[in-house]
């Protein structure tokens, strides 16, 4: 009998698998993407488990060696997240390598660690890079293991999430200062969703066109103090170096966010009904020195002070201004920018790489691929919010406005109960 | 789809089943220049064969780190023609299994029989061939056997290692009644025959020869097992993991030089409680044989060890988790944690200078100098079991002392622990001091070690 306390675990490589003559084939690991088919997935996050050192410490590389699901979701290995919600059916990719042929696949299972959750829909898999369902049965979170005679050779975090919906309502604010803007409610409304889908939240979008506040004396009182004279040129994205008068919701201490909603979104609010307003509030004269803004995390509304359809560089149009309204509604639902985003927001190792190098990224079913050289990050000072290993967050400053869609784990929870409070309220 | 049952079909194969036995120590005193390339009763059928005959070899290139010589792929892709079943490109094409073809005659033949017989008889390395098929065409038939369908699938999903002797033997047994398996096993595409030659042990072949000519060949389809073949390879699968076990235990920890006799009784030992508990997974019968090392092959008889016996009556499956958490908890509230931290200095102490063969009042006097008082409370009961099984086997009544003392390091009933001693219950008094002898002398060993 061995002295001293003895490890939990078996010393060498014990013998494993189901007692069978016959060895099962099986593939050696099994990943997980996005389906090809964007509009069947709800949330796909390979970040918040992105691995310290990448193509070294993913579960699945080398493909051979021995693994088993971590009993910590949150583990670095690469493992993706994917959100379903409650009653619906959520459809990702599986891949597999080291099989002897297709044929081996139908020996993988696919089990949840609680079934209560998540049900898995595809119960058998014939080929590499298959559509793989499951629906969403439960409020909760778990992880889909895929073993093959009995080893444990891949693995999914599912988290479920009971859909929620928001009323929101789109318009332009015309005052003698700013003008109506010619936008699209349903592709605003198509871009929210693609991207709050992923916490499993809905954006219903109303259009209530042009609001006219020319002779709103409290409105115009406000305006003033939001625009400040700039004599040093400041950088717009769009619009280059700007001087003269802007808007400027920062001027004067702030006084314009703290006069101007109140006047705003409580009136249309209560005409509407809605749950959230997208203003535009675009500058007949210089544009805005900023693109958007909320009053504050957390509350809206929820400001465009651009359209991009004058803007002076090349590559803009009025469809980054939706995906500037889908950052501000990330505000608006409770979520920071990445400098200042807590450890319930954010993973460190996504948040603390803000202002560093951004490096090659393949191409994933559900992300474009980020170039080798790295993309330029636009205007410098954008840099200190974008994240070099999560450049495409939502709530970064990357400068191709509609690549920046994607919010990740623990932001699908902060924003939804972000949304769930504007609810509330 | 091969069927299972017999059919009306209009060709019927009749298979034989020769047994050649054979002295496999025959000619191991004579030089190699000097020696026959395979015992003498197999002369006709590996080296005297008839006119377009060719002889082969199946066996898994992942054994070549054992065989080497024999089984040097590298020297016989040159001199023999090697090459491997499985074509995925990856390292499995050298792990899995070879065909190797020995012809008729020349010095690497001869070398490669003579070194087979000499060194690797009846330890399972592959099964020899006979056919008038060439290699490609042969490779090609057995490419097809590599997978069989199971059950009610259609298509073939598992490996069947029918190049394991064993694993074999099984096979061609279960083809007996089965006319369309017999011709889909021996005979290649072209209707060559094929003869299959199956070790049985260290001094006997199995020859499965299939009379007649082969006819022309329809469609190849994958040999699809059935409920009674399931059955009869079970049983071989629960010896096959025997004897794996045993060689990991052998690999992984300190229980002494392997032999074929300890490995067999290990394996036997946990495949049978394993089985007792319901084991259906190779990592839960793994996870017994860790347990085993280190509370001995027979801790489940003690009463104690709480959690690791409430997580083994449950009926769940994959209980290598949940005991992985029991057995750490098991250990650290048992006696063990006191015992080894006492081991060293209570095996020091000249109360023990001649040996663990002590009185009660002895063993009672070196359990007071090195063990706490309330550890004594805890040891009563594995005590009361030892000394209750002692009685019961018959051990001489002056080693009663000796053995409670031993059980305390060794674990219960050790004298017939294969982790820890031969295994073999003693059948005489000099039988059992030797094993008490050997046990303390490992125990002392262990400790100045």
């Amino acid at each position: 009998m061995a002295d001293g306390a003895p490890s939990s675990d078996p010393q060498g490589s014990p013998p494993s698998g189901n007692v069978s003559s016959t060895a099962t084939c099986c593939p050696e690991v099994s990943t997980f993407d996005g389906s090809r088919n964007p509009s069947r997935v709800w949330g796909f996050d390979a970040r918040t488990n992105l691995v310290e050192n990448r193509d070294s410490d993913e579960y699945w590389i080398p493909p051979d060696k021995g693994k088993s699901a971590p009993g910590d979701m949150m583990t670095q290995d690469g493992a993706a997240w994917v959100s379903v919600a409650l009653g619906r059916t959520t459809e990702l990719e599986i891949a597999f390598e080291g099989q002897s042929g297709n044929g081996c696949l139908v020996n993988c299972q696919f089990a949840p660690g609680s079934p209560a959750i998540v049900e898995v829909v595809t119960t058998s898999v014939a080929s590499n890079n298959a559509a793989f369902q499951m629906r969403g049965l439960a409020e909760g979170e778990t992880s889909i293991v895929v073993t093959c005679d009995g080893a444990e050779i891949g693995w999914v975090h599912v988290v479920c999430y009971p859909l929620i919906e928001v009323d929101a309502v789109v318009g332009s604010i015309v005052t003698p200062y700013t003008r109506e803007v010619q936008y699209s409610a349903s592709a605003l409304e198509s871009v929210l969703n693609h991207t709050f889908a992923q916490a499993c939240i809905k954006i219903n979008v109303v259009d209530i066109g042009a609001l006219d506040y020319t002779g709103n004396e409290p409105f115009q009182a406000a305006e003033n103090l939001g625009v400040s004279n700039l004599d040093t040129p400041y950088p717009s994205d769009g619009y280059g170096d700007l001087t003269g008068d802007m808007m400027d919701p920062s001027a004067n201490d702030m006084a314009f966010m703290e006069m101007a909603p109140p006047l705003l979104q409580g009136p249309i609010k209560a005409r509407t009904g809605a749950d959230i307003c997208l203003l535009y509030y675009v500058s007949t004269d210089l544009p805005s020195r900023y693109n958007g803004s909320v009053p504050a995390v957390g509350s809206g509304p929820c400001f465009a002070y651009k359209d991009f359809t004058d803007a002076t560089e090349p590559g803009y149009s009025i469809a980054d201004s939706y995906a500037v309204l889908a950052h501000e509604l990330g505000h608006a639902f409770n979520l920071n920018h990445p400098d200042r985003a807590g450890g319930d927001e954010l993973p460190s190792h996504l948040s603390g790489s803000t202002g560093g190098a951004v490096v090659a990224e393949p191409a994933t079913n559900t992300e474009p691929a980020i170039e080798p050289a790295g993309k330029p990050v636009g205007l410098p000072k954008n840099s200190v919010n974008i994240m070099a290993r999560d450049p495409l967050n939502l709530m970064g400053y990357w400068p191709a406005f509609q690549e920046q869609v994607f919010i990740r784990k623990l932001q699908w929870d902060t924003c939804r109960a972000g949304a769930l409070a504007i609810l509330g309220g | 789809m091969i069927e299972a049952a017999p059919d009306s079909a209009d060709y019927a194969p009749d298979l034989r089943r020769i047994a050649l036995d054979f002295d496999p120590l025959e000619g191991v005193d004579l030089p190699v220049w000097d020696r026959k390339p395979c015992p003498t009763p197999l002369i006709p059928e590996f080296v005297d064969m008839p006119a377009g005959q060719h002889l082969y070899a199946v066996m898994d290139g992942a054994r070549r780190g054992a065989v080497l010589g024999t089984n040097d792929l590298d020297c016989l892709d040159e001199d023999l023609g090697a090459v491997p079943l499985f074509d995925t490109g990856g390292a499995e094409d050298v792990q899995g299994p070879w065909l190797i073809d020995l012809g008729r005659e020349g010095v690497a033949r001869d070398r490669f029989l003579a070194d087979f017989f000499a060194q690797f008889s009846g330890t399972r390395q592959g099964i020899f061939l006979r056919s008038a098929a060439d290699a490609g065409e042969l490779r090609a038939h057995l490419r097809g056997l590599l997978k069989v369908a199971r059950g009610d699938a259609e298509e073939p999903r598992d490996f069947l290692r029918y190049w394991d002797p064993m694993v074999a033997a099984v096979l061609m047994d279960q083809a007996v009644m089965r006319p369309k398996r017999l011709e889909r096993l021996c005979f290649s595409r072209s209707g060559a025959a094929i003869d299959w030659y199956v070790e049985e042990g260290a001094a006997r072949f199995l020859h499965y020869h299939v009379g007649g000519d082969g006819p022309a060949m329809k469609a190849r389809g994958p040999v699809h097992l059935d409920a009674e073949d399931e059955a009869a390879f079970q049983g071989l699968a629960y010896v096959a993991l025997g004897g794996a076990l045993a060689k990991w235990l052998f690999d992984a920890y300190p229980i002494g030089a392997p032999d074929a006799p300890r490995m067999d009784r290990i394996g036997r030992h946990l495949v049978a409680q394993g089985q007792r508990f319901g084991f259906g997974l190779k990592d839960e019968f793994s996870y017994l044989g860790h347990m085993s090392v280190h509370l001995g092959a027979w801790f489940f008889e003690t009463g104690l060890f709480a959690p690791v016996m409430a997580v083994l009556a449950d009926d769940a499956k994959a209980r290598h988790k949940p005991l992985r958490g029991a057995f750490s908890q098991a250990w650290a509230g048992s006696y063990l944690p006191v015992v080894a931290a006492a081991r060293a200095e209570m095996l020091a102490d000249p109360l023990l200078a001649d040996g663990p063969f002590l009185d009660h009042e002895g063993v009672g006097d070196l359990f007071k100098r090195h063990l706490p008082g309330p550890a004594h409370g805890d040891l009563r009961p594995l005590w009361r079991k030892a000394m209750a099984h002692a009685r019961a086997c018959d051990m001489p009544d002056e080693l009663h002392p000796a053995a409670g003392l031993l059980t305390i390091f060794a674990g219960y009933r050790f004298y017939e622990d294969p982790l820890v001693c031969a295994g073999v219950l003693p059948d005489d008094p000099a039988a059992w001091q030797d094993v008490f002898s050997f046990v303390w002398n490992e125990l002392k060993g262990e400790s100045h070690g």
